[in-house]
């Protein structure tokens, strides 16, 4: 099933499970690991995860295509991963340092944590990050967007989404030296 | 040199505006070309410092975990108890809010005109609900069922009133609302 085609059957009220699980097969994976790389915990990521194609069962009918779904799914989980961490802050009450560091610990307690392989580095390194840069180097490096994409997804312009991502690159090498 | 001449002058001969059609007005951002070899060496070196880090994820999932993701969800979605949509008011429904306000307002002033113990305030908050619901029945007969039923997020019509009507003087809105 092709993505007019969801688009489709959700506007003529027809197939919509089916449609929605042809939209889940499309995109759950990317997704999944966009999410898992903003808040770390498996069972949060699956939360969010989940939400974001319920938020797309409740409103892909009102859907206008002014972007393509995959680029308006991506806004939807980037949103939800924002609105989680914020509240995630405010209920811990801690620092951005102390939770930056938290997120950190949360990788390290991963049973298959492995402290000199450097895909973990990498992703210790990542915490570091502030949340917005954070999703701009997931999205750039890791799924590999175009700046145009991730700008619509993030809702910021192209220029800025550009030094922010240098700037996480060059952070990261940084950190990545430091250890 | 000479060649650009050329086909210059046998564009002019082959017709019409075909010749001057030739050098558009286009126009280059200021100082585009300039900064376009460091943004490309840039971009160049931001690529060579990650080209030996590792776009592989190193924390594992269960492999049945993306097979049941679908059915979860769409559990979810099957017992989700219908919401009531809101949708996009429209000018017309905004204006009938504005109308409706406007009326309450009016009629809270009038009915409290000359008393002089109480705020107007606390004169407000001694009418019975009951009596602000009948009240909101009979007249705003534009309101949607679905504020009457206590169904809608107030807070949100509330906060698309206020965009929508935000602007619009208050001679505008008096001039529908009476």
């Amino acid at each position: 099933m092709t993505e007019e085609e969801i688009l489709r059957n959700f506007k003529n009220n027809v197939d919509k499970e089916k449609s929605l699980s042809a939209l889940m097969d499309m995109h759950k994976q990317k997704l999944y690991w966009h999410i898992r790389r903003m808040v770390v915990d498996h069972e949060d990521t699956n939360d969010i995860l989940q939400n974001v194609f319920i938020k797309a069962w409740k409103n892909l009918e009102k859907f206008r295509g002014e972007s393509g779904i995959y680029t308006w799914l991506y806004r939807i989980a980037s949103n939800e991963c924002f609105t989680f961490m914020k509240k995630e802050k405010k209920r811990r009450a801690i620092s951005l340092s102390d939770e930056e560091n938290d997120y950190s610990n949360q990788i390290k307690a991963d049973k298959y944590f492995s402290a000199n392989k450097m895909e973990w580095k990498l992703q210790i390194a990542m915490q570091q990050l502030p949340e917005k840069q954070k999703a701009v180097f997931s999205l750039r490096y890791y799924d590999e967007m175009p700046y145009s994409e991730i700008a619509k997804v993030l809702e910021t312009s192209e220029g800025a989404l550009k030094a922010s991502y240098h700037h996480a690159v060059k952070k990261i090498q940084h950190l990545l030296t430091q250890h | 040199m000479n060649n650009d001449n050329n086909i210059q002058a046998e564009l002019e001969e082959l017709g019409f505006t075909l010749g001057h059609l030739k050098t558009p007005d286009l126009s280059v951002p200021k100082d585009y070309l300039d900064q376009l070899n460091g943004q490309v060496f840039d971009e160049i070196a931001i690529a060579e410092i990650s080209d030996n880090w590792s776009k592989q994820m190193p924390q594992q999932i269960s492999s049945e975990y993306f097979d049941q993701f679908n059915s979860k969800v769409l559990t979810k979605v099957a017992t989700e108890t219908p919401t009531v949509l809101i949708g996009h008011p429209t000018k017309k429904y905004h204006w009938a809010m504005a109308a409706s306000i406007a009326l309450i307002l009016s009629v809270g002033l009038f009915l409290f005109q000359g008393s002089d113990n109480n705020s107007f305030e606390a004169q407000l908050s001694g009418i019975e609900q009951a009596e602000l619901n009948d009240y909101m029945q009979s007249h705003a007969y534009d309101f949607n069922d679905y504020i009457l039923d206590g169904q809608a997020d107030l807070q949100q019509v509330e906060a698309d009133f206020l965009h929508e009507v935000e602007g619009l003087s208050k001679d505008e809105i008096m001039e529908y609302a009476l």
